[in-house]
């Protein structure tokens, strides 16, 4: 062992905190006198530093390989967390809309005028009691469901008011004579304004004729018409899903 | 499986982090608190995922010795500190890559005394990186007696469990050696030495 490195090994010992008593004194002494063993005191600190700097680096480098790995994870995690409930959304959204979509097709395809005109037919009852006073024969025939017999009288007579020609208008459509009914449910929206009774009535059972007769189209520039009017008597027989059958129906007869 | 996360104030984490030895524990809450925070500068300033990692593992190094130096002033809270030590460590890298500077050129000439600390520690980062190269060249062995005696503050006896030496005596001359060797690199090369020297003196 050279003196250089004698004095290497006590300054080691010393920085280690090794050395006591008269052995620390003397070298404390010797630090003081000898600038050389200061210089390699220095030196060996500084190398000393490295040490715990870089153990330190190596302590943060095994967490920083850790942590890495954990925030990968919840990452994955996360998505994994995420993508179950899309892809359920998803799954919910298509059933939804191949359900619509199935739905549109059928109605589609199975919408016609007199299916709808079917549906929502209901002969207009007369709210006059039997036997009153006052009661035409025509109306007495109506009241007794004899539609033929009505028009018969209707078309001996003729046009007389608003309510004759509601009730013949209604017997031709019982006789499944639209084209007719359509014809005199007219007359009662073009008389004059002096008689505004059965317009409602009239303006709603000619949309029906309108249908019943294989124009779509006409009924439903009336029926919009009602729907809009929440006034309107008739305005609770149509529905949203009603306009949108006539819809469907326009696409496929655009022309009626 | 649940983690058990403990969490610092500020205090306490200083505290912590100036206590001789750093576990874990304390390491992993400094990355859960402000790894995504950091790393957002990084990817939002030309950095990539990986560069976010490295630069934070570097900063977090910064950090602890910074504390460990009594250099940490309090003037900021540890968020904004470590967000200043952050940008100046990525500045730093950035110029190194020869690119175009940030809007923060002229970071070295900040008016506050901790942001000047912390721009000189960072100038000094490559000259602390070269000492850790010089760590690697001393073998695993050297590396395992120091980083066991000088970081982790094992007894002699401890450390002979880990290396398989025949006694005490021997494992103290190893350690001697290895020692000497590395205060050897670091003196051959004076310069590096004095820059080592300033990148830790903080």
């Amino acid at each position: 062992m050279s003196d250089n490195d004698k004095y290497t090994e006590t300054i080691i010992r010393y920085l280690d905190g090794e050395l006591t008593g008269v052995d620390l004194k003397s070298f404390e002494e010797l630090l003081r006198k000898d600038s050389a063993v200061q210089e390699e005191l220095d030196d060996l600190r500084l190398a000393q530093k490295a040490i715990r700097s870089y153990g330190l680096k190596t302590d943060v480098a095994s967490v920083h390989d850790e942590m890495m790995k954990e925030f990968k994870a919840e990452k994955k995690s996360s998505s994994a967390r995420i993508y179950p409930f899309v892809r359920t959304t998803l799954k919910i959204a298509a059933s939804l809309l191949f359900f619509l979509l199935s739905i549109g097709i059928y109605q589609y395809s199975t919408v016609s005028p007199s299916k709808l005109y079917n549906d929502n037919y209901r002969p207009y009852t007369e709210p006059v009691s039997r036997g009153a006073a006052g009661t035409t024969e025509l109306e007495k025939a109506y009241i007794g469901g004899k539609p033929a017999v009505v028009t018969g009288l209707f078309e001996k007579m003729g046009s007389a008011d608003n309510k004759t020609d509601f009730l013949a208008a209604q017997s031709y459509l019982a006789l499944h004579r639209p084209g007719k009914a359509i014809e005199v449910f007219n007359r009662i929206l073009t008389s004059p304004p002096a008689d505004l009774s059965f317009r409602d009535d009239a303006e709603y059972y000619v949309a029906l004729a309108y249908l019943g007769n294989n124009q779509p189209g006409q009924a439903r520039v009336i029926f919009e018409r009602i729907y809009g009017d929440k006034d309107h008597p008739y305005h609770d027989r149509i529905s949203y899903w009603m306009l949108l059958k006539l819809k469907l129906l326009s696409l496929k007869t655009p022309a009626k | 499986m649940t983690k058990a996360v403990v969490n610092y104030s500020d205090k306490e984490l200083i505290e912590t982090l100036k206590k001789e030895h750093v576990g874990p524990q304390v390491i992993k809450y400094l990355y859960r608190t402000y790894f995504h925070f950091l790393s957002s500068y990084i990817k939002q300033n030309q950095g990539n995922e990986q560069d976010a990692e490295d630069i934070f593992q570097e900063v977090i190094v910064s950090f602890i010795e910074v504390i460990k130096a009594e250099k940490f002033r309090g003037e900021s809270s540890i968020k904004t500190f470590l967000y200043t030590l952050n940008k100046f460590t990525w500045l730093n890298e950035l110029k190194k890559r020869n690119r175009s500077l940030l809007r923060d050129t002229n970071y070295y000439e900040s008016n506050n005394d901790e942001d000047r600390d912390v721009s000189h520690l960072i100038v000094e980062r490559e000259a602390k990186g070269m000492v850790m190269q010089m760590m690697d060249k001393l073998g695993e062995v050297c590396k395992k007696i120091l980083v066991a005696y000088y970081y982790n503050n094992l007894p002699m006896k401890e450390i002979l469990r880990l290396i398989d030496y025949q006694n005490e005596q021997v494992l103290r001359n190893k350690k001697y050696k290895c020692l000497k060797s590395l205060e050897q690199m670091l003196t051959a090369d004076p310069e590096l030495a004095q820059r080592f020297k300033n990148a830790l003196i903080l």
